[in-house]
């Protein structure tokens, strides 16, 4: 629609003109304009102010849109807050505090002896799991912990109760990273435990100068009724006390796996000791003192009675006897290995005899040949009776040793029970 | 020659065309002076003093406090509410007390003119800044837009 119209004004690009109707309106500024001159112009020419501005702003938010949701990217809003206190366990003390996304956020090294973990650790906002890995691999190069043998190390959380409002989600968010943590460190031969601790925990454990793993497992077993004592908890290895506490796991990492690891831990650990101390005896043997052990571990796991635990942690008397039976155990093999030996020379020393008759017997000329075979199949004959008998007596000696011990055993456990 | 003569002439019709015919029709006389005028007088004074006019007029404009793009923003849509703008701004143009209190007090008086012309306040009041820059115009020796205001009417 053509219009006509005087330009009121002109200001930048734009020229402000009176229509013949009377409305004032804005058009962009065409050359050869000047105020007060008398033009026709397209009404759709018209630029609409308020839109424009509405335009902008859009656009504006658009922009500061885009920054929010980068910046949210980047993880530079959700800020430093700590999500959960991680503390390690593992020949030294230390404690990891975690954000939101399983980053690192502060490490706080307990042991004085072990600060030099913090030294050229970058763990500022890296994941949970690799910071981990990262401090155990240092702790191997520092030869504080041997990873040839089997470690144990216990971990900790504690969430932070005024971040999280859900305390099972919370958990959940940290199980993708214990998962790989118990991976990981499955493969440097160290098995995990998990445990979970309250924020009163872990303030009840400062005031005790104790680790708060250690500070969940002496509460868990007063839970039970088992009295453990705190100092004992203070000096003895992690690797020990996990040894004879059932910790459990805490913390379903993975409902199946976890399971098996749990079945799987008592009968391999009693099967590695199994083998360790019996290598070279008897079966006979072996089998008798394996299922005494396996019954006395047995009731200790299974049972889980107050005074069982108390008898395996109670002090020095349970170690001392415990040793004791160690040091009669070996020097039982030591003995049955001596009748062992006995037994071998003996059978060859009448084997050697027999031979020497055979061989007599075989260029005797006095002898027919029918003679001879008669003569060396009796020899055979009463050689391996001999031999069975030497087998026998060796056997009898054995397990009298054997039963010796077994009733050293029952004297000593009585006295730890 | 005839030819070309044809061709001009055509040419000729079709720039006429941009006047409406409506402005032959009403007030005739007048309308055919100013056209005069303004053909006549397209020299440089003029356009000067043209000008001038129009940069005074936004000063004022500015003295009120009001922007040409607070006018664009604030434009009546609708011909029949720009009368009714026009009616008022005429009526305090055209009475001197009332235009006295208007340049001093830098709003529009409503108490006073309320008897004469009905119109609710919120009307007034939201057309504002439209209805100044009439009164400022219809004061000035803008002609052209006075001639405007008055065939609006």
């Amino acid at each position: 629609m053509e219009c006509l119209g005087v330009v009121l004004q002109i200001k930048d690009n734009k020229a402000y003109l009176m229509t013949d109707s009377c409305e004032v309106v804005c058009i962009k500024k065409q050359p050869g304009m000047y105020e007060g001159m008398e033009i026709t112009f397209d009404y759709s020419e018209k630029i609409n102010i308020s839109n424009t501005f509405v335009k902008y702003s859009s656009v504006v938010a658009g922009v500061a849109a885009v920054f929010i949701a980068i910046m949210l990217y980047i993880g530079m809003l959700p800020s430093n807050r700590i999500y959960a206190y991680i503390d390690v366990d593992l020949n030294t003390n230390w404690q990891l505090m975690v954000n939101k996304d399983n980053k690192v956020i502060d490490v706080k090294i307990n042991d004085s002896n072990s600060k030099f973990l913090m030294e050229g650790l970058n763990f500022k906002s890296k994941p949970l799991d690799k910071v981990l890995v990262d401090m155990v691999e240092k702790l191997k190069n520092n030869g504080m912990i041997d990873l040839n043998s089997q470690n144990k190390v216990l971990i900790t959380t504690c969430l932070n109760d005024d971040e999280i409002k859900d305390e099972e989600q919370g958990y959940k968010n940290l199980e993708p990273s214990f998962r790989k943590i118990k991976d990981e460190l499955l493969d440097r031969n160290i098995e995990t435990y998990f445990l979970k601790a309250e924020s009163e925990d872990r303030k009840l454990a400062a005031d005790n100068n104790i680790s708060v793993g250690r500070y969940s497992i002496y509460k868990n077993s007063k839970e039970k009724g088992i009295n453990i004592d705190l100092e004992k908890l203070k000096e003895n290895n992690i690797s020990e006390i996990l040894e004879k506490v059932d910790v459990g796991n805490e913390l379903d990492i993975d409902k199946s796996n976890t399971d098996q690891s749990n079945q799987n831990l008592i009968p391999t650990d009693n099967g590695k000791e199994n083998n360790g101390d019996k290598n070279g005896n008897e079966k006979k043997g072996n089998d008798k003192n394996g299922n005494n052990k396996n019954e006395n571990e047995k009731k200790g796991n299974e049972s889980y009675n107050s005074e069982d635990i108390d008898l395996s942690l109670g002090g020095t008397g349970d170690i001392d006897a415990l040793k004791s039976l160690e040091a009669a155990n070996i020097e039982t093999q030591k003995v049955i290995q001596a009748i062992q030996q006995q037994v071998y020379k003996n059978i060859a020393n009448e084997t050697e005899k027999a031979n020497m008759e055979i061989s007599k017997i075989k260029y005797d000329p006095s002898m027919s040949i029918e003679q001879k075979n008669k003569k060396i199949k009796e020899i055979e004959s009463e050689l391996i009776k001999k031999i069975e008998q030497i087998k026998k007596e060796g056997n009898e000696k054995a397990q009298a040793e054997l039963s010796k011990l077994e009733k050293k055993a029952k004297d000593l456990l009585p006295q730890i029970k | 020659m005839q030819r070309r003569l044809i061709d001009y002439q055509r040419k000729n019709e079709k720039s006429s065309k941009v006047y409406p015919f409506s402005y032959f029709e009403e007030d005739e006389s007048h309308d055919f002076e100013y056209r005069y005028l303004v053909e006549r007088d397209t020299d440089h004074v003029y356009n000067f003093e043209v000008r001038e006019e129009f940069a005074s007029f936004v000063n004022k404009m500015k003295d009120f406090g009001i922007t040409m793009d607070d006018l664009v923003k604030n434009m009546p849509k609708h011909r029949d509410s720009r009368k009714t703008c026009a009616k008022i701004a005429k009526y305090i143009a055209e009475d001197d007390e009332l235009y006295k209190k208007f340049n001093t007090k830098k709003t529009i008086p409503f108490k006073d003119i309320a008897d004469y012309i009905d119109v609710s306040q919120r009307t007034v009041e939201r057309n504002r800044k439209y209805i100044i820059a009439l009164v400022l115009i219809l004061k000035s020796d803008l002609d052209i837009i006075k001639n405007y205001i008055k065939n609006l009417e």
